[in-house]
C-alpha cells in the first residue's frame, strides 16, 4: 500500500494556518461559545458549591438536624438535651453544638454610616474545632475573647461597609470586635457572614438560651465517630436514640440533600441548564460557518486531491481535523479568558467560582462534539464536488 | 426621459440587487438568517432573565396605591424592611395632605406543605414509618404516613378596613373579606410554587402556618418573586397570633400613605419634620430605585445574569460577523464583477450594508417569535416570570442592526482593495 501522502502532510493544520488573523477570528468565534458555556456553567457550580460552604467545612461524620430542617439556610433549631441522649453511645468520639443563625434577627451596624443590615452567625466553642478552615483554627484564642467576632474576607462590602480587623461596631445593638478574619463566602441567601464562639453567641442572641444548657436551642449536632466504626450503622443506632424531630445524616448525604434543594426547586439551576444549551448551540454555528467556508475558498483544492484519488472519507477526515483543532485552540483560549472573568465575578458577587474536573472535561467534550459535528455538516459541500468542473 | 420605457430601462440598470441576492441562493440565506437568529433568541433569552430580576423586585408592590411611603430607617429591601411603631401612621395621618396610610405587616414563616419533603429518598427504611412522629402530617389519601414539609413563605398582613391593596389582590381581600375577619383565615397565593400546595387547594385540609392551624379562605394572584416561593395573606389579628401578640402590637413594616394631588414633594417634607427619627419616608420612585438597586445591583442573581447579558451580547457580536464574513466571501465573484464594470467600492457596500439589514429583518421575527417560546417555557420549568418587554426587543433589534451593519462593513473592507481580475 503507498504511503498516504495525508500521512506526511498536515493539510487540516496548513489549511488551517495559512491564513494566520482569520484563523485567529475562527479560534475566537469558538473561544466565545466556550466562555458562554463556562460561564453558565460556572454560574450553577458556584449556586450549588456556595450554598453548602458551612456543610462542607464542617468538621464531623454525622450531622443530627431537626427533621424539617429543608436546607441550612433555613432557622430550625432544637433543643440541646437531645445531643445528650446520643453522647454515651459507645463508639462515638464526641458530640458538639453548632450554631447557624441564618434569621435576620442580628443586624451589623456599619459604623461608616451608622445603617444596620442582617448579617448571618455561625458559633461554636473554640475548643470544638468545627469548621476545617486554618484560619479559624490559627485565631482560636483571639474570637475566643468577650464581645469579640471574625468577619468573613467576602462579606459584601456593598452591604456592610468595609469590615476590618481591629473595628469596633454593633451586632443586634451591643458592641463588639473584630478581631480577625476568615474566609468562606457567600451565597444566594447571605451577604456576609461573622464567627463567633458559642458564649459570644449567646449573648448576642439571648433568645438561644433558655436557662438549662439542655434546652439552649441549637441548629446542629455535630458528631465524630472513633475511626473503627462503621457509619450507616452509627447512624441508624443514633437515629433509634434520638426522638422523631431530630435526624442523622452523614456530611455526604447533608451535602447532597441541600445541593438537591438548590438544583431542583430554585429557578435559578434551570436558567443556566438552558444557559449552556444555548452556549451549545451557538457555538455550533459560529463552527458550521468558519468550516463551510473554509470548504468553500477551497473547493479547487479539495477537488484536486479528489482528482488525486482521494476518497470521500479522506477528504472528511480532513474537515474533521480542522474542527478538531479549532476545538482545541477555542477550548484553550476560551478557558483562559473564563478564568479570568471568574476571578472578576468572584470579586463582584463574593462567590468562589471553583474549576472542577469533571466540568473542565464536561465542556471539552461538548466543544469537540460541537465541532465535529459542525465539520460534519459543512462537508456534504464536499459531496459535490466534481474534479472535472475544476478543469473546464 | 420622457419616453416611460427608457425611465423603464434605466430602473433596471439598478435592480435592487441586495434583495436579489438574498433571493438567489435561499438555502445559503436561510442559513445566514438562522444564524443571525439563534444571535437574537440568545441575547432575549438573557435579557429575559435579567427582566425577572427587575419584574419580581417590584412585583411586591404592583398592586398597591401609594404616593409615599413611611418605612424604618433601616429598610434596605422588601424582604429586609424593618418595621416601625404604628402609632407614626396615626401622626402622619394628622396631616391634611394625607389622605390615607395604609400599613403592611410583612414576615417570613413556616408553612405546612401538604407534598412530602423533597429529599424523602433518604428517609428510606424510616424507622418511624409506622409511627408517625409528632410532626408528621399524614395527607388524607395515603396509607403510609409521611413527613410533610415545611416551607418558609411570606406572610402578608393588612388591616382589612384599610388594605392597601388594589387591583386583582385587592378584588380578592374584597371578595373574600368575610371569611377574612374570622381568625386563622388566609388567602394563599395562587401562583406560589406548587410544592406549597396550589394543586391540593380542594383536597387537603390541614394547613399550617407558624405551627397553628389555619384555613384558606379563598386566594389572591401574586407574582413570585426570587425572595419568597409562595405567599399567604391575613388579617393583622391573624398576623399577629402566629406571632403570639396582640394586633396593637404590632409594628408595620410599611405604611402606605396617599396625599392630596401635586402635594407629594411638600408632605413629604412635612412629615420628615414632624416624625421621630424611628421611621423615614420615601417616594414611590425612591422606593422602586432602591429595590432594583438591590436586585439587580447587589444580588448575586442579579450580578449573574447582567454578566449573562454581557457576554451574550458579544458572543451574538461575533456570530452575526462570521454570519456577514462568510456571505460577502460567498459571493466574492459576483461583487468582482460589479466592480469591473465600474461600480465604486461605496455602492457595493452600500448592497452589502443593505442585505445585512434585510438578514436582521428577516432573523429578528422568527427568532422573538422562538423566544418567546423559550419565555413561556423557562417560566414553566423555572417557575420566574418572563416578560418580553417592548423596550428590550427595541434593544435588540438595533443591538442587531448596529452589529450587522458594522460587521457588513468589516466584511467588505477585503472587497476595497481587491483586484476585480484576482477576484475573478
Amino acid at each position: 500500500m503507498p504511503r498516504s501522502p495525508a500521512r506526511r502532510i498536515p493539510i487540516a493544520w496548513r489549511n488551517l494556518s495559512e491564513h494566520p488573523w482569520r484563523l485567529a477570528a475562527s479560534v475566537a468565534g469558538v473561544a466565545f461559545a466556550v466562555v458562554l458555556m463556562f460561564l453558565e456553567n460556572g454560574f450553577r457550580n458556584a449556586l450549588l458549591d456556595n450554598m453548602v460552604a458551612v456543610a462542607r467545612n464542617l468538621n464531623g461524620d454525622l450531622i443530627v438536624t431537626h427533621r424539617s430542617r429543608y436546607i441550612l439556610s433555613q432557622a430550625m433549631p432544637f433543643p440541646a438535651g437531645r445531643l445528650e441522649l446520643i453522647a454515651g453511645v459507645s463508639g462515638i468520639e464526641s458530640v458538639h453544638r453548632f450554631y447557624l443563625d441564618v434569621h435576620v434577627s442580628r443586624r451589623w451596624r456599619d459604623p461608616a454610616t451608622g445603617q444596620t443590615r442582617p448579617i448571618r452567625l455561625i458559633a461554636f466553642r473554640p475548643e470544638d474545632d468545627l469548621l476545617d478552615l486554618a484560619e479559624v483554627r490559627a485565631q482560636r484564642s483571639l474570637w475566643d475573647a468577650p464581645e469579640t467576632a471574625l468577619a468573613d474576607t467576602r462579606s459584601k462590602t456593598a452591604i456592610y461597609g468595609p469590615i476590618a480587623p481591629g473595628m469596633v461596631s454593633e451586632l443586634g445593638g451591643r458592641r463588639i470586635r473584630i478581631v480577625g478574619r476568615f474566609t468562606l463566602g457567600t451565597d444566594f441567601r447571605s451577604n456576609g457572614t461573622l464567627l463567633l464562639s458559642e458564649r459570644n453567641f449567646l449573648r448576642y442572641n439571648p433568645g438561644r438560651d433558655r436557662g438549662k444548657p439542655g434546652e439552649r436551642l441549637i441548629d446542629l449536632g455535630v458528631v465524630r465517630v472513633d475511626s473503627d466504626v462503621s457509619l450507616p450503622e452509627m447512624q441508624e443506632k443514633l437515629a433509634r436514640r434520638l426522638p422523631p424531630d431530630c435526624i442523622v445524616l452523614t456530611k455526604a448525604q447533608l451535602l447532597r440533600k441541600e445541593q438537591h434543594f438548590w438544583a431542583r426547586v430554585t429557578p435559578v439551576g434551570i436558567v443556566f441548564d438552558i444557559g449552556v444549551v444555548m452556549g451549545f448551540l451557538v457555538g455550533l454555528a459560529v463552527c458550521y460557518q468558519i468550516l463551510f467556508s473554509e470548504i468553500h475558498d477551497r473547493l479547487a483544492q479539495f477537488a484536486t486531491l479528489k482528482a488525486m484519488g482521494y476518497g470521500q472519507r479522506r477528504l472528511l477526515a480532513v474537515i474533521v481535523a480542522e474542527g478538531l483543532w479549532l476545538a482545541v485552540l477555542g477550548f484553550a483560549v476560551g478557558w483562559v479568558v473564563s478564568a479570568g472573568l471568574y476571578l472578576l465575578l468572584g470579586s463582584l458577587t463574593g462567590m468562589s467560582l471553583a474549576w472542577k474536573l469533571d466540568q473542565i472535561v464536561g465542556i471539552l467534550a461538548i466543544t469537540v462534539a460541537m465541532c465535529v459535528l459542525a465539520a460534519g455538516l459543512a462537508a456534504r459541500r464536499l459531496q459535490r464536488v466534481d474534479p472535472a468542473e475544476l478543469f473546464t | 426621459m420622457s419616453d416611460p420605457l427608457e425611465w423603464l430601462s434605466e430602473r433596471r440598470q439598478r435592480p435592487p440587487l441586495a434583495l436579489r441576492n438574498v433571493l438567489d441562493h435561499p438555502a445559503r440565506s436561510a442559513i445566514a438568517i438562522v444564524g443571525m437568529g439563534f444571535a437574537v433568541v440568545m441575547v432575549l433569552l438573557q435579557l429575559g432573565f435579567l427582566e425577572a430580576v427587575r419584574v419580581t423586585a417590584r412585583t411586591n408592590y404592583s398592586d398597591i396605591a401609594f404616593d409615599l411611603v413611611l418605612v424604618s430607617p433601616d429598610f434596605d429591601q422588601f424582604f429586609d424592611p424593618g418595621s416601625f411603631p404604628r402609632d407614626r401612621l396615626r401622626l402622619a395621618e394628622q396631616l391634611d395632605t394625607v389622605t390615607a396610610a395604609r400599613p403592611l405587616y410583612t414576615r417570613m414563616d413556616l408553612w405546612r406543605c401538604p407534598t412530602p419533603p423533597p429529599d424523602a429518598g433518604l428517609d428510606a427504611g424510616d424507622p418511624f414509618a409506622t409511627t408517625p412522629p409528632p410532626n408528621t402530617r399524614v395527607p388524607r389519601d395515603r396509607n403510609h404516613p409521611v413527613a410533610l414539609q415545611l416551607r418558609a413563605l411570606l406572610v402578608l398582613g393588612v388591616e382589612l378596613d384599610r388594605p392597601p391593596y388594589g387591583g386583582p389582590i385587592g378584588q380578592a381581600i374584597d371578595r373574600h373579606l368575610g371569611a377574612l375577619r374570622l381568625p386563622g383565615r388566609v388567602l394563599f397565593n395562587a401562583r406560589s410554587n406548587p410544592e406549597f400546595g396550589t394543586r391540593s387547594l380542594e383536597t387537603f385540609d390541614g394547613w399550617e402556618l407558624a405551627g397553628r392551624r389555619v384555613e384558606i379562605a379563598g386566594t389572591f394572584p401574586q407574582i413570585r418573586s426570587f425572595g419568597a416561593d409562595a405567599s399567604v395573606l391575613c388579617d393583622a389579628r391573624t398576623f399577629a397570633e402566629g406571632l403570639g401578640l396582640l394586633p396593637r402590637a404590632l409594628r408595620p413594616s410599611f405604611g402606605f400613605l396617599s396625599v392630596k394631588p401635586g402635594t407629594g414633594p411638600a408632605t413629604k417634607e412635612a412629615l420628615l419634620a414632624r416624625l421621630p427619627d424611628d421611621v423615614t419616608v420615601l417616594t414611590r420612585q425612591e422606593l422602586a430605585a432602591r429595590e432594583a438597586n438591590y436586585w439587580v445591583n447587589q444580588t448575586a442573581t442579579g450580578i449573574i445574569f447582567r454578566f449573562g447579558v454581557a457576554v451574550t451580547i458579544l458572543v451574538a457580536a461575533v456570530v452575526i460577523y462570521q454570519v456577514l464574513a462568510n456571505d460577502v466571501r460567498n459571493r466574492l465573484a459576483e461583487y468582482a464583477t460589479l466592480k469591473a464594470m465600474g461600480w465604486p467600492n461605496r455602492t457595493i457596500a452600500a448592497v452589502v450594508l443593505r442585505q445585512a439589514a434585510i438578514y436582521a429583518a428577516a432573523a429578528f421575527v422568527p427568532a422573538s417569535l422562538l423566544a418567546y417560546g423559550l419565555y413561556r417555557i423557562t417560566e414553566r420549568l423555572a417557575g420566574i416570570p418572563m416578560v418580553m418587554t417592548p423596550g428590550n426587543l427595541l434593544l435588540v433589534l438595533l443591538l442587531t442592526l448596529s452589529a450587522s451593519l458594522v460587521s457588513g462593513t468589516l466584511a467588505v473592507r477585503k472587497l476595497r482593495s481587491a483586484d476585480p481580475a484576482d477576484l475573478l
